[in-house]
């Protein structure tokens, strides 16, 4: 068992610029996005990016770079410092598709920029530049174990001493005709983790505080972890999927399992402890 | 953290077929460069560093995940065989850990699809994005061949991606997580790789020349190099510590003063509470761009002296981009093993510019400590320090 300290969490999904909107979208009868007071948004805002940059990057990036910030910002960490992970599956699948369309004409010279804009790692490279941050990142995947592997990761990190870190999922619609009838829509999320128990850092104010919440990572069997709420159809498919149960598990107060590999039968779950009950223990 | 022992190790790439051939071609100085091989499709227009023999089919059991990346890290698994077992039995299959780089994935075969989508209207029998293209698709295939089902990720950072892979093997150890990691990377050749750095103005036509005066650019390789780390255990070389750092400076090039390269090794040091002047050589990232060289040069002379011993092995093997990492750290266990640094094939004469001691042949040394450097994409650097079996 491993035990964490989740800080705080990003979201960003169309018609949801932050886990707040996401939070206040349960009107009871509504369907979710239904909610015309929560903010709405049909494009990651990406503030951490360059204004130039932001109109050359994929919406994966944009919405890996805002997620990223989102956490950064509420679990109070410095963005020049912190270590960023980066999980998606498929990860600039646009831009490759894009090259693999020019790739047709023999004749044709690669685009350059869309060449270095498709590695996994692009968004690690573009927030790194823009935050000025000289630490080490990483860009992972594991299919749907990509959150839980992702999390690990995190633990490692944390466990090695290099400070809390931060787990960025972000998953765009997978483009036809590669998808072959895959449907689901686009869908970043973050988590910030710290050392379990470790003073000092404070979230930020608000419905989604996730200031000193104990999780812990165990495994056991995905049955065995508590239902957090049925996800929109459009995102069901989505293989980072189970970030968005671990962000609705977060904005709960009460003690909750999320089944972070809910397609195995036995795989990793995760424990977060009643809001405020890691600071009660102290 | 705890140094990690290095027990077992092999590896494939245009310099052979099996791990001995890749030896004996390391000591010997002799490149595995070549022309592209018709199957990528680009016969005839690039030099490369092709697997230099038929890639065995996979298992019935694993058909689905046939591809040219799932048939190279095939053939290093296959080598493993009796140290995995040993490790099984020692830690439990659960408990060994499979951690791999790659760029590519399986990108080439998608690039076939793609182009039989245009004429045919549908994707051809056999081809699935999750098992043909994604990168995650290497890892049920290494598990399977490999009998374990400890933590299995994937990382890719281009070309430094087998080179963290050491690192986070080393803080998943620690953690407690497993108690034993195969780790490594694969890629395989394809048009996208080739014709973007193409693109990019830095594919040299002739073999690569790292670090020589002439240099004119990259050759783009494939292969495919596995590393075993466990907790406690007898190998030939220990993995001491892993420097990461990113150079927050642009996507493509270098810093010019070599800051991340430079910040990465320091870091590598620091966690292994070494000083500079423990480390014998250097297994430079050397990819045989102007810039990338010289920025190199100049990180290490800044922090080692101009004296430090450097060798560049992509004029072996070419870049092989995310199996590039792994591979270089096993050339650097074979080099402390064997009492040698490899000669750097293509360096000489050696740019005058460049203020480190570059082998032009095979050199006798005994190799306390050394480091392997890899750098990518987004800035991504990463120094791996190696130590003799202690």
């Amino acid at each position: 068992m491993i035990a964490l300290e989740l800080l705080a969490v990003g979201l960003w999904t169309p018609g949801f610029a932050d886990a707040a909107a996401w939070s206040s979208r349960h009107v009871p009868g509504d369907s979710p996005g239904a909610n015309a007071d929560a903010p709405r948004a049909d494009a990651p805002r990406a503030e951490l990016l360059p204004a130039m940059l932001r109109r050359r990057t994929s919406l994966l990036t944009r919405m890996a770079a805002e997620v990223a910030a989102q956490a950064i910002a509420g679990a109070g960490l410095d963005r020049a410092a912190v270590t960023v992970i980066y999980g998606s599956v498929y990860g600039e699948i646009r831009t490759t598709l894009d090259l693999l369309e020019a790739l047709l004409d023999p004749a044709a010279p690669l685009s350059p920029t869309k060449f270095h804009n498709s590695v996994h790692n692009t968004a690690a490279g573009y927030v790194s530049i823009a935050a000025q941050n000289r630490g080490g990142n990483a860009a992972i995947t594991a299919g749907r174990s990509t959150l839980a592997m992702g999390l690990l990761e995190c633990a490692g990190l944390v466990a090695a001493g290099e400070g809390p870190a931060v787990l960025v999922l972000a998953e765009e619609a997978l483009p036809e005709p590669l998808a072959a009838g895959r449907v689901y829509g686009p869908l970043a999320a973050a988590f910030a983790l710290g050392a379990a128990g470790a003073p000092g850092v404070s979230g930020a104010a608000g419905p989604w505080d996730m200031s000193l919440r104990t999780c812990r990572l165990r495994q056991g069997l995905s049955a065995a972890a508590g239902s957090v709420g049925s996800l929109p159809a459009g995102l069901a498919a989505n293989p980072c999927a189970p970030a968005l149960q671990l962000v609705e598990a977060a904005l709960r107060a009460e003690a909750t399992t999320v089944a972070l590999e809910p397609h195995r039968e036995r795989g990793w779950l995760i424990d977060l402890d009643a809001r405020g009950a890691a600071a009660e223990a102290r | 953290m705890r140094p990690v022992p290095i027990t077992a190790y092999s590896l494939c790439n245009a310099m052979g077929m099996t791990t001995a051939e890749v030896a004996r071609a390391l000591e010997d100085g002799r490149s595995g460069l070549g022309p592209c091989p018709p199957e990528i499709g680009l016969a005839g227009q690039a030099t490369v560093g092709a697997m230099p023999g038929p890639l065995p089919g996979l298992p019935a059991r694993l058909a689905a995940y046939d591809t040219r990346l799932a048939r190279i890290v095939a053939v290093a698994v296959a080598e493993l065989g009796g140290p995995l077992a040993r490790a099984r039995a020692r830690w439990g299959r659960d408990r060994v850990a499979v951690l791999l780089g790659t760029s590519t994935g399986g990108i080439g075969e998608s690039e076939q699809a793609y182009a039989h989508h245009r004429v045919h209207g549908a994707l051809p029998a056999g081809y699935s994005v999750e098992t043909s293209h994604a990168l995650d698709a290497t890892l049920p295939v290494v598990a399977a061949l490999a009998d374990v089902a400890g933590p299995a990720y994937v990382l890719s950072t281009a070309c430094s991606s087998s080179a963290k892979v050491f690192a986070a093997a080393q803080r998943l150890i620690h953690l407690g997580v497993c108690d034993a990691a195969l780790v490594g990377g694969v890629d395989s050749l394809c048009q996208l790789t080739i014709r973007g750095f193409s693109g990019l103005e830095v594919l040299s036509a002739a073999p690569c020349r790292p670090f020589c005066r002439d240099r004119a650019g990259i050759n783009i390789g494939e292969g495919a190099a596995l590393c075993l780390l466990e907790r406690e255990g007898e190998g030939p070389a220990r993995l001491l510590a892993v420097g990461e750092s990113s150079d927050a400076y642009h996507m493509t090039s270098p810093h010019p003063d070599g800051l991340g390269a430079r910040l990465a090794m320091e870091r590598a040091l620091q966690a292994a509470g070494l000083a500079p002047g423990d480390v014998d050589h250097i297994n430079a990232h050397g990819t045989g761009t102007r810039q990338n060289d010289s920025a190199e040069g100049a990180a290490i002379a800044g922090l080692f002296g101009p004296g430090m011993t450097v060798v560049a092995t992509k004029g072996y093997t070419g870049h092989q981009l995310g199996a590039a990492g792994a591979t270089e750290v096993a050339f650097t266990v074979i080099a402390i093993a064997g009492g040698f640094v490899p000669m750097s094939v293509g360096a000489a004469p050696v740019d005058p510019e460049i203020a480190v001691r570059v082998t032009t042949a095979r050199e006798a040394m005994r190799t306390r400590a050394a480091i392997s450097n890899s750098f990518a994409f987004g800035g991504s650097n990463v120094s791996v320090l190696v130590g003799g079996p202690g």
